[in-house]
């Protein structure tokens, strides 16, 4: 008797647990879900793409299917939540392939919305991205961090935050070839300096020297690791009476310099420093023989700051020591263009340079008009991103190690708070539409009052050093570093 | 006495509270806008995933209705009168015949002092009481392999919950286990060490900041300050009235007379500690802002207006003035009737700190001027001590409103409604989300948005006045913008300036009828050319006015200082009188 009782009990809460499709009516149209992972191309190691029905309705099921696997779910606290096991089994079974998912809500009877496809692309994505969460606003800031998060299943982690060094600015991480262990962040104020880390070794630099205009700013490896190339800014904000564009971070002045992390050293060349432009953003590419940057004629600054066009131009770079060559070329010219480039990073298998193009002026987050643009360097074809592109900012992008997947910032959600979106660029060049970081509630954007600020993908988790880089931080004098020019 | 236990803890509770709300009331007004208390599952989720997490939640659903009269004074007072209660209990378990009240006053009094401070995180009080609870709770324990057990469990629970008073409680129960002094009393010492152990490991993880902010009263402090001696006051009067109870253990129950004179000398000291501590530790010259900013942010100008009759003592409380005539429409009319000191009466230069960024977002709102009060709300929203603002989510909800950024106001309204004081508020505004309609015909929201300015400019890239007077020419029927360029001209006696300004919106749309002060300066600026006066615009009162005072000057010039005081009061709400005299 006891053991009859004990099976029904248990079979009343399967079925309780279990998940039936409703007798639903077809639909034509697709359901308008958040965040929009319809028609999307994923990694097969991404968390679970968690979203909620957002038309009126009193209950809702959404079926996940690929071959043979389905997934049935049941929404639950106003979304529908993948169970983690379940979605990565079907990725890994799906590679290569297209996962259908049919979303039916009952609003009195039910419907069965259009279904949408999600493609689950051949490549993974690096397991982790860096951001710092930031607010997004004026001058002043309370609460600073730089993050990771795992991807695969969305946990965040710090990798250091300012309440720990004195409630300053950090800003700028940047890592070598998305290694964990080889990466560098600036503090401001209190604390001040240029943190490099490799492995176990945590160097506080002074960077500011006698021959540039500014602390070391904008950061780009060398893919050697000796080198990390610098911009040196003079910086300067306002904000607009009634413009949809609030804020306007402009250069006074600026140039690139070659930071030589063995030497503690920084070089420069009039070529990449001159007297008549704004030089910035430098990144190299990926064999370290050249350098992209980022280039714009002087102007008196703020009147001339809606002129203000900054083209993309390489010059060739010997490693060995430490020269530019003396020619420039230009990739993107922003008189031709008539608009202006911001933060070129070259692709690691060296096929394609993604870039910000925005109407004018260089801090593009701030620019309701920028957009993502790719140039196939070997054709020379330049291209907007459109699938991934949206009405609203696109802005900072960091490549996978594999080139396959990008991950970039964008406002498009509601104008002001940044999040990290990541697009496919398969072996001939197309982007896919962009998706949103998946979190385990859906509602997390919502009440999140920070904005993902300089997204860059990492192979690997950056191991907890916080309590030595704070100790670090307010100990530690710092090396001075000189200039060789 | 065991007798009188209630009835004088409700004494006890009725003086604290009457005491706070007289003297406090604005205070906790001023302080409610640091919390941002939400009624949501990830809010409390999140809060409750950090050491002290508990505590700072306590603090913040207590804090949110501050908004409420009386709310401050009337929870703070219980809050105090428990700690008083909680003292008394943990006193008697040493010394069960003492009496001795001033002792677990001591404590309360103590926290009373911090209260006094904007600086002083409100759950430091509730940390210190949950510090107390666990130490009453221990010391009921009979057993001692009972509380060794205890104390174990205790230590990291009371981490959690409460945080840096941990410290407190473990320094206290190793103080009661040597009182006690059983055999082997000294594995108490397992529990400092069992908290040092959790605070190095949070230390060395990131989780805890410092030593200091990890296990000192200094956690309870704006982290970004030095806290103050007196921080440590609650913790050590703790501890104190524990050694005192121990000395006292053998003190038999005294006769009725000496209870008398015994009670009585404890209130003579009483009175004394509150006669010395609270006008050392009592907040009075921001007492007046805080009222102030009250006023300013219920809208009660003519409160605010009467409060500045007299000498002014600093500039913040000049300005509130200031905004307040602004906010009536007598800026320029009547600002001399009072005593003005100077632009940055008008306008205080931006300094960074919360308070001025409040004071300004406050004032750019009221002229107009909505991406200025849009930035300082969004830099005091950012640097408030606590762990949100609710007033300047309001204001960033208006000011995106009137920009047209629906989904950003749609994200700040979401968070407002899930609190107590500002959700119906909340609630209210959704109906101007993607309705620019509405939008436009709301008096507020509509006004501040038909007299932005067009085409946009970079904000104040070559001065306030620019800017004003651009939206001035714009929008000529908006009089605030031309009153606070002509005022400032006139607080910094900047004749040549004013004068252009006169020459140029005199007698047009921008400024068909001057206000009382311009026309005092008009009459006053081109006093040589009199025949100008009418022309300008200046009234035959004024000019009448202005021949009176010219002759009592002319009169009394060798002695004008002297007469300060004499002229101040036929002329003292002149212009006149400002320029020269100030």
């Amino acid at each position: 008797m006891k053991k009859n009782i004990i099976c029904l009990f248990l079979l009343l809460i399967l079925a309780g647990c279990s998940v039936s499709l409703p007798d639903a009516t077809l639909s034509d149209k697709l359901p308008v879900i958040f965040p929009d992972y319809t028609f999307v191309t994923i990694p097969s190691n991404i968390a679970p793409l968690n979203f909620r029905l957002t038309q009126r309705h009193s209950d809702a099921i959404a079926a996940i299917e690929c071959g043979g696997q389905k997934i049935l779910l049941k929404e639950k606290g106003g979304q529908f939540t993948i169970p983690s096991s379940k979605w990565g089994e079907m990725l890994r079974q799906s590679i290569g392939r297209k996962l259908k998912v049919t979303v039916y809500a009952q609003n009195g009877s039910w419907i069965a919305y259009k279904p949408f496809t999600i493609e689950v692309a051949k490549e993974k994505m690096d397991p982790y991205i860096a951001y710092r969460l930031i607010d997004p606003g004026y001058e002043l800031w309370n609460n600073i961090g730089i993050y990771q998060c795992n991807v695969e299943n969305d946990k965040q982690s710090p990798i250091m935050e300012n309440r720990l060094s004195d409630r300053n600015c950090m800003n700028c991480h940047s890592f070598c070839m998305q290694n964990p262990d080889k990466m560098l962040f600036h503090m401001r104020g209190k604390n001040g300096g240029t943190y490099l880390i490799d492995g176990n070794k945590i160097e506080k630099l002074n960077t500011k020297t006698d021959k540039t205009i500014s602390a070391l700013v904008y950061p780009s490896w060398h893919p050697g690791g000796r080198y990390v190339a610098f911009s040196v800014n003079d910086i300067s904000q306002s904000f607009h009476q009634n413009d949809r564009n609030r804020i306007e971070v402009f250069d006074k002045a600026s140039d690139v310099v070659v930071y030589d992390t063995q030497a503690h050293l920084v070089y420069s060349d009039s070529i990449v420093s001159r007297s008549d432009c704004f030089e910035t953003f430098p990144t190299f590419s990926p064999d370290g023989r050249r350098l992209f940057f980022c280039s714009a004629p002087a102007r008196p600054m703020p009147q001339g700051y809606a002129e203000e066009k900054y083209s993309i131009c390489s010059v060739s770079f010997d490693p060995a020591t430490h020269t530019f060559g003396q020619t420039v070329d230009t990739l993107f010219s922003a008189s031709r263009q008539g608009r202006s480039a911001s933060f070129p990073r070259v692709s690691p298998d060296g096929k394609y340079l993604l870039f910000t193009v925005s109407n004018y002026g260089n801090f593009s987050i701030w620019h309701k008009d920028a957009d993502l643009y790719m140039i196939d360097l070997k054709s020379g074809n330049l291209y907007p991103l459109t699938a991934a592109n949206s009405n609203n900012v696109e802005s900072y992008h960091s490549w996978c190690s594999n080139s396959h997947w990008f991950v970039f910032s964008s406002r498009r959600l509601d104008g002001l708070y940044t999040r990290p979106f990541f697009a496919h660029v398969d072996d001939q060049g197309n982007v896919s539409k962009a998706f949103l970081l998946p979190q385990k509630d859906t509602r997390y954007y919502d009440r999140l009052m920070k904005s993902y600020n300089v997204p860059e993908f990492i192979k690997g988790k950056v191991r907890n050093r916080m309590h030595k880089l704070a100790e670090i931080a307010k100990q530690d004098k710092g090396i001075d570093i000189r200039s060789a020019f | 006495m065991r007798k009188i236990f209630i009835p004088f803890w409700a004494v006890v509770y009725v003086l604290l509270f009457a005491f706070l709300q007289i003297t406090e009331a604005y205070h906790f007004f001023y302080i409610e806008q640091f919390q941002l208390f939400q009624f949501s599952g990830s809010y409390l989720a999140g809060l409750m995933a950090q050491a002290g997490g508990f505590g700072v939640l306590t603090g913040e659903f207590l804090v949110q209705f501050f908004t409420l009269p009386y709310a401050g004074a009337l929870i703070t007072a219980a809050l105090l009168t428990l700690s008083g209660i909680i003292a008394q209990g943990i006193l008697r378990r040493l010394a069960p015949s003492s009496d001795a009240f001033l002792l677990y006053l001591l404590p309360p009094l103590a926290l009373l002092m911090l209260h006094f401070d904007v600086n002083y995180l409100y759950h430091g009080t509730v940390a210190f009481l949950i510090a107390e609870l666990f130490l009453l709770l221990y010391m009921n324990l009979k057993s001692f392999r009972v509380r060794m057990i205890a104390v174990v469990l205790m230590v990291p629970l009371l981490y959690y919950l409460a945080g840096a008073v941990a410290t407190l409680f473990v320094t206290a129960v190793v103080l009661y286990e040597c009182f006690l002094h059983v055999p082997r009393f000294y594995l108490v010492l397992i529990a400092p060490v069992e908290l040092a152990v959790l605070v190095y490991i949070f230390i060395q993880t990131g989780w805890a900041e410092t030593v200091r902010f990890a296990c000192m009263p200094a956690a309870y402090f704006h982290h970004e300050l030095i806290a103050p001696h007196h921080l440590f006051a609650p913790w050590l009067a703790l501890l104190f009235i524990m050694l005192v109870a121990f000395f006292m253990r053998k003190r038999k129950e005294v006769s009725r007379k000496q209870l008398v004179i015994d009670s009585a000398v404890q209130l003579v000291v009483l009175v004394l500690l509150c006669h010395y501590l609270i006008p050392k530790y009592q907040d009075t010259a921001s007492m007046h802002l805080k009222q102030l900013d009250y006023y300013t942010r219920t809208a009660q100008w003519d409160k605010i207006i009467s409060m500045s009759r007299g000498t002014m003592n600093d500039y913040l409380s000049i300005n509130y003035l200031n905004m307040a005539l602004a906010n009536k429409g007598e800026l320029a009319s009547s600002m001399f009737s009072y005593d003005q000191r100077g632009v940055n009466g008008l306008m205080f230069p931006w300094d960074k700190t919360f308070i001025v960024s409040d004071l300004l977002s406050e004032e750019y709102f009221t002229i107009g001027e909505i991406a200025m009060a849009q930035k300082m709300a969004f830099e005091a929203y950012v640097t408030v001590p606590g762990f949100g603002n609710p007033r300047f989510l309001k204001r960033l909800v208006q000011t995106n409103l009137i920009f047209g950024n629906y989904a950003v106001a749609q994200k700040y309204i979401r968070i407002l409604e899930k609190t107590f004081a500002y959700s119906d508020w909340a609630r209210s505004q959704r109906r101007f989300l993607n309705n620019d309609r509405a939008v436009d015909a709301d008096l507020l929201l509509g006004r501040l948005r038909r007299n932005l300015p067009s085409p946009s400019q970079l904000s104040y890239i070559e001065g306030v006045e620019p800017d004003l007077l651009t939206r001035t020419e714009q929008h000529p029927e908006e009089k605030l913008p031309i009153e606070m360029v002509g005022t400032s001209y006139l607080l910094e006696k900047n004749v040549q300036a004013f004068k252009q300004m006169i020459e140029k919106y005199s007698g047009t749309k921008v400024l068909p009828v001057l206000p009382k002060s311009f026309q005092e300066a008009v009459v006053l600026y081109y006093e040589k050319e009199p025949e100008r006066w009418k022309q300008l615009g200046a009234s035959d009162a004024v000019i009448n006015r202005f021949d009176s005072y010219r002759r009592v000057i002319l009169q009394n010039r060798a002695m004008l200082a002297s007469l300060q005081g004499e002229i101040a009061q036929s002329f003292g709400d002149s212009y006149w009188f400002y320029y020269t005299f100030k």
